[in-house]
């Protein structure tokens, strides 16, 4: 008899089992397209055996955890490849708005204006006197400075948006940093119960949006919190440790990776175009009056440069047509230019190599997005093969425990048939 | 490997974006022509396309020169074919006046003398585009008048070079093209330091025929015809200057014409090439896509959903 209620208790438990199996199952399924969640797997355990005199019988199984598919190492070369994927790709971004308004191809723009202030010059030289040619140079004059001011004007603009995406990125980057000790310090808790998938799921999606706005290292501690740690000029900062906040961060932390990197690395460019636009500017002014002998240009920064509206008059003809051949020659002169110190070439040909200068560093930004961007989907697909929800193998599962159910319940229906034959068998 | 739901929705969105991100690409270049959009498609063509332009924007100015030069040129030769002419008749009329008697016909060839001489004063203060062309560097004020009574000439000009700028200008060649003759080297300069110039001997012609002095006319007869060959060196040059611009005006021509092709090389799309990778991306994205909507139903769910569960 002992043994008929041992298969009646075996079957029952093994009905429950099956059970919690297929609600783990369904919760995958449900579950399969959910960003951070890790497939789940009801882990089963054999039961004691009991010793009758037949010889040791086994009591069936249970379900003692139920745990989640990761792998440490892959989540983080995951973050280390999203760090680096956002830092180009906001860098990217920045650097294409810059782009679009410092480049013109050298027919529009600030080389256009430079071209024809020269051009003027050149016609001037035909008729020094001519009021026609006298007024086509003030106009080219005034045409260039204008062309510089606003190119200079709207790289400030944005410049000065930088900031402002820096700060708010920082204020995102410390709310998940306390949001995720918050999380160590829930998992503390409920691990004491059992494991908290979702609370992990959770923690792992914060993560993940950090890594995205700075560079993070992680370990787990054995009570199941993380430390995560960050990267400042080149060394390790903690950041969380178990269930407190070490550190915060700040726009000067010297932060180098992630989105915030990439603005960082953008303002640090942007400051550099803008040095030799000025550069460009003090040379060009220098260059006019120098070669013309007159004050035509004064102010030698971008936003100060002007430029008189009558150095032409009072002049001689032939004083005239000497300045106006002289100008004329300036655009093909070698000139020297204070940034980057020591370089020099024709005020064209400076124009020429901001633009090269700017594009070389989008293309940098672009091809180096492009490689992480397929990194990081290439660890994803990889995390993604130990994480994810496959749905053919919970569909094989399912009928697995279907028919494992069914058995079951045919061993009760067979155990209650037996007990009851053997009911009736005293009466 | 295990493959997942998240694994093949993340790879199929993935590679459809990149042949979508393919055909964007290349219906933009064939749409728009160019290859070269932005610095950072090709930064060091773009510094080529920059550089090219500013070439052939110089160019255009040096033609704008050239055209400029030649007006001034065919002017100056117009002009000094007339004068020619006039010193030729005003030699005629010196040889008649030698052999002539009657004081009525010295006065008729006296003021067919001085219309010479008023023609050939209008000739010496010719204009250009407003400006004296034989004034030198300035070319603001007319450069020659002459006294009628003491024959003496003023020049109001000076010996300076008009120069435009029609070449590059290097430390070995500053690309300058002269463009006006020099006014003393034609007519001669103020008469007043003891200088000869061609009104004063067209003046002193009419004097000698007025005043009847024959050793005068015989005089004159020789210095206008020195006159004459000295106006028509001067022809010679101003004809070689013009052949010159012609040819300068054919090379540039030819160059922005080269500069173009550089340029049009540097950024324009080859339409062939392009389309046909167009039709090629889009052959691999609509098989992307076909591929797409088959795995929709390779799932061990749909094939079970027939009645394998019962």
């Amino acid at each position: 008899m002992a043994s008929l209620a041992l298969t009646l208790n075996t079957a029952e438990q093994t009905l429950l089992n099956t059970q919690t199996e297929l609600a783990t199952s369904s919760n995958n399924i449900s579950n399969a397209s959910t960003p951070g969640y890790a497939e789940e797997t009801a882990v089963q355990t054999e039961n004691p055996a009991i010793s009758t005199m037949s010889g040791w019988l086994g009591t069936g199984a249970s379900i003692t955890t139920v745990t989640q598919a990761r792998d440490n190492f892959v989540e983080q070369q995951l973050m280390n490849a999203m760090t680096s994927d956002s830092q180009y790709s906001s860098l990217a971004s920045q650097l294409t708005t810059i782009q679009s308004t410092a480049s013109d191809s050298g027919n529009t723009g600030i080389s256009e204006a430079l071209g024809n202030f020269f051009n003027a010059w050149s016609t001037l030289a035909q008729d020094p006197t001519g009021s026609s040619e006298q007024t086509a140079v003030y106009s080219a004059a005034h045409n260039l400075v204008s062309a510089i001011q606003s190119t200079y004007d709207q790289l400030n603009q944005i410049g000065g948006q930088i900031p402002g995406q820096i700060s708010s990125t920082v204020t995102q980057a410390n709310s998940l940093i306390s949001q995720i000790a918050t999380l160590n310090t829930d998992i503390l808790r409920s691990s004491a119960v059992s494991q908290p998938n979702n609370l992990i799921d959770q923690r792992y999606e914060a993560m993940d949006s950090l890594a995205k706005l700075i560079p993070v290292t992680f370990s787990t501690n054995s009570d199941g919190t993380v430390n995560v740690n960050t990267t400042e000029v080149g060394s390790s900062v903690n950041l969380i440790s178990g269930t407190t906040v070490a550190a915060t961060i700040s726009s000067t932390s010297g932060i180098s990776g992630g989105e915030l990197g990439g603005l960082l690395q953008a303002q640090t460019s942007l400051n550099g175009y803008l040095q030799q636009f000025n550069a460009f500017v003090g040379a060009l002014g220098n260059q006019i009056n120098t070669v013309s002998g007159l004050s035509v240009a004064s102010g030698s920064t971008a936003s100060s440069i002007s430029m008189s509206s009558n150095f032409l008059s009072g002049l001689t003809s032939t004083q005239l047509g000497a300045i106006a051949q002289n100008m004329s020659n300036l655009q093909d002169n070698t000139v020297s230019f204070s940034y980057p110190s020591g370089s020099s070439s024709t005020l064209q040909g400076y124009l020429d190599s901001i633009q090269q200068t700017i594009g070389t560093d989008v293309q940098d930004a672009n091809n180096n997005q492009s490689f992480y961007d397929s990194l990081k989907s290439q660890l994803q697909t990889q995390q993604q093969s130990i994480s994810g929800v496959s749905l053919d193998q919970e569909m094989v599962s399912v009928i697995q425990y279907q028919q494992i159910y069914q058995a079951a319940a045919k061993v009760i229906q067979t155990a209650s048939t037996l007990m009851s034959t053997a009911i009736n068998m005293v009466q | 490997m295990r493959i997942t739901l998240g694994m093949q929705t993340n790879e199929t969105l993935l590679n459809l974006n990149d042949q979508q991100d393919q055909i964007n690409t290349l219906s933009q270049e064939i749409s728009s022509g160019k290859q070269l959009l932005s610095p950072s498609d090709n930064p060091d063509s773009w510094s080529q396309t920059m550089s090219t332009n500013q070439t052939i924007r110089e160019y255009n100015s040096f033609l704008s020169n050239v055209n400029f030069a030649t007006g001034w040129g065919q002017t100056t030769e117009s002009a000094l074919n007339e004068l020619s002419g006039l010193l030729s008749q005003a030699k005629q009329v010196a040889i008649s006046a030698g052999s002539s008697t009657g004081t009525a016909e010295s006065g008729a060839l006296a003021t067919q003398v001085n219309g010479i001489l008023q023609q050939a004063l209008s000739i010496a203060n010719t204009q250009y585009d407003n400006q004296y062309i034989f004034a030198g560097t300035a070319t603001d004020t007319a450069p020659y008048s002459i006294n009628s009574s003491t024959g003496a000439v003023t020049y109001n000009g000076n010996t300076g070079p008009i120069e435009v700028k029609t070449n590059m200008s290097s430390a070995a060649d500053p690309g300058m093209t002269t463009v006006n003759l020099n006014g003393e080297a034609v007519f001669g300069g103020s008469t007043s330091g003891g200088g000869s110039n061609v009104l004063n001997d067209i003046w002193s012609l009419e004097q000698a025929i007025t005043s009847g002095n024959s050793s005068g006319i015989s005089n004159s007869i020789t210095t206008l015809g020195n006159d004459f060959n000295q106006i028509n060196n001067q022809l010679t040059t101003v004809g070689s200057q013009l052949s010159t611009l012609t040819s300068q005006q054919s090379a540039l021509n030819t160059m922005v014409t080269n500069e173009k092709g550089v340029l049009s090389n540097l950024q324009d799309t080859d339409i062939a090439s392009a389309t046909v990778k167009l039709s090629q991306a889009q052959t691999a994205f609509q098989a992307a896509l076909q591929v797409t909507s088959l795995l929709d139903n390779l799932n061990l769910s749909s094939i079970l959903s027939g009645g394998a569960a019962g």
